[in-house]
């Protein structure tokens, strides 16, 4: 059933310190039984996947991270005496806490964001009614993004070539940060016309300019189950945060 | 607004790319809201947390208040000419980052515990071992990189819109309701 299993792994490890309550245990029950919607939490493009799997990484190192900066520097009475030095009990405690509650709620908005398409994205804005710039600048935003570090290289490599060092010292490297930005915002200032005449020839942006009769492929939405697993991610999202902020009770 | 929204979500990485010490990831709602006003501004803290949510910093997503609170002051300091000169850009750079600091450390704390995904997190656990509580650990933490953070935003914005050709400053100088812009030589 579980085609994705590193979601469910994550899923699963991400809510294991809640095991230690009774009431965490039920919050892992609840969450446990999304897992069979996991094949629909895919990321729907090789950028997100990428994101997807950067954070998976991420997450545990920064988790051993937290523990270890907040048991070196954290205070409390409780001190256990390491190899490496003395370490606050207390501060370990509140560092695993606190790195774990963030990795639940980011892996729930995470899970909720990546398999989003970015056309459904700006089509479900459009049907709130909001001005038909906004959704356009999303998606012009997603593309920008998407040949924005190319384009900093390539200025790089062209202020390099003319003399202008913009990595070296802090400094230097601040005053030359001009010389990258300013040319940056030309290029896509020009790319985003171009691109926004493009979706203006798409019909995604109803203005006064002349469009295309072309209709927009757009992909079925899969209905009752979108809404299930909007419902189940939402509820568990924010009822991790009324857990973890005290208004729920809470006993690690 | 676009391009700031793009702007906003990759100037982290163009820190880190360069080596930089800073977040530098409110530039492009700064410049928005000195160029355009605080309504495409504040639109464009919004989106670009959004979108940093899935490409990396999903933490981002909880701090839309501190991107609205910078889109509406840096739109407020542009109206009185604090971008015109360098210093000017930096002292209120220097209270955006007090501001941004005193908003973002109630979210920090109750939400993420102090911590963030960031290396100032480092910070939160000198202050916390030095006797401070919690909040005012994170607000300290805040005040300490976010004034220098916000101040050489300001800085890079208001030498951007030095080094912008006038052809294009007049085309949102011509729009009623807009910020000054206009450089002094």
């Amino acid at each position: 059933m579980i085609r994705e299993p590193r979601t469910a792994v994550v899923l699963i490890v991400a809510a294991a310190p809640l095991m230690l309550s009774p009431l965490g245990l039920a919050i892992l029950i609840f969450i446990a039984w999304q897992l069979p919607f996991t094949p629909f939490f895919r990321p729907n493009s090789a950028q997100r996947k990428s994101a997807w799997d950067r954070f998976q990484r991420s997450s545990l190192a920064f988790v051993v991270v937290a523990v270890v900066i907040n048991g070196t520097f954290g205070a409390g009475e409780r001190m256990f005496q390491s190899p490496v030095g003395q370490l606050s009990i207390d501060g370990l405690e509140f560092g695993l806490q606190t790195s774990l509650r963030l990795v639940v709620i980011t892996t729930a908005a995470i899970l909720y964001i990546l398999p989003l398409s970015s056309l459904d994205l700006a089509n479900r804005l459009r049907s709130w009614r909001l001005p038909a710039g906004i959704p356009i600048a999303l998606l012009l935003a997603l593309q920008i993004l998407e040949h924005l570090p190319g384009d900093v290289r390539r200025i790089q490599d062209a202020q390099t070539s003319r003399g202008i060092m913009i990595r070296g010292a802090f400094l230097p490297t601040l005053r030359g940060l001009r010389m990258l930005v300013s040319p940056l915002i030309f290029r896509s200032l020009s790319a985003s016309v171009d691109r926004a005449v493009g979706f203006q020839l798409r019909r995604l942006y109803l203005s006064n300019f002349p469009g295309t009769s072309l209709p927009i492929a757009l992909r079925p939405a899969p209905g009752l189950l979108s809404l299930a697993m909007t419902v189940i991610v939402w509820s568990t999202f924010l009822f991790g945060i009324l857990v973890w902020m005290g208004i729920a009770p809470y006993v690690i | 607004m676009a391009f700031c929204i793009a702007l906003n979500v990759s100037m982290g990485q163009i820190a880190s790319l360069l080596k930089i010490p800073l977040y530098l990831d409110m530039v492009g709602t700064i410049l928005c809201a000195v160029l355009a006003g605080p309504a495409p501004a504040m639109i464009t803290a919004i989106a670009a947390n959004i979108l940093a949510a899935p490409l990396g910093s999903p933490s981002m997503i909880f701090f839309i208040p501190v991107g609205i609170t910078v889109a509406l002051v840096s739109s407020a300091w542009a109206r009185v000419g604090a971008f015109r000169r360098w210093w000017t850009a930096i002292a209120s750079g220097i209270v955006l980052g007090v501001i941004s600091a005193t908003v973002s450390a109630p979210i920090a704390t109750f939400v993420f515990g102090g911590v963030t995904f960031a290396g100032t997190d480092l910070l939160v656990a000198v202050f916390r071992g030095a006797g401070f509580p919690l909040l005012q650990s994170v607000w300290l933490q805040g005040l300490t990189s976010d004034t220098i953070d916000k101040a050489i935003s300001y800085s890079l914005v208001s030498s951007v819109i030095a080094g912008l050709p006038s052809r294009l400053l007049l085309r949102f100088r011509s729009r009623k309701d807009r910020p000054d812009v206009s450089m002094e030589s």
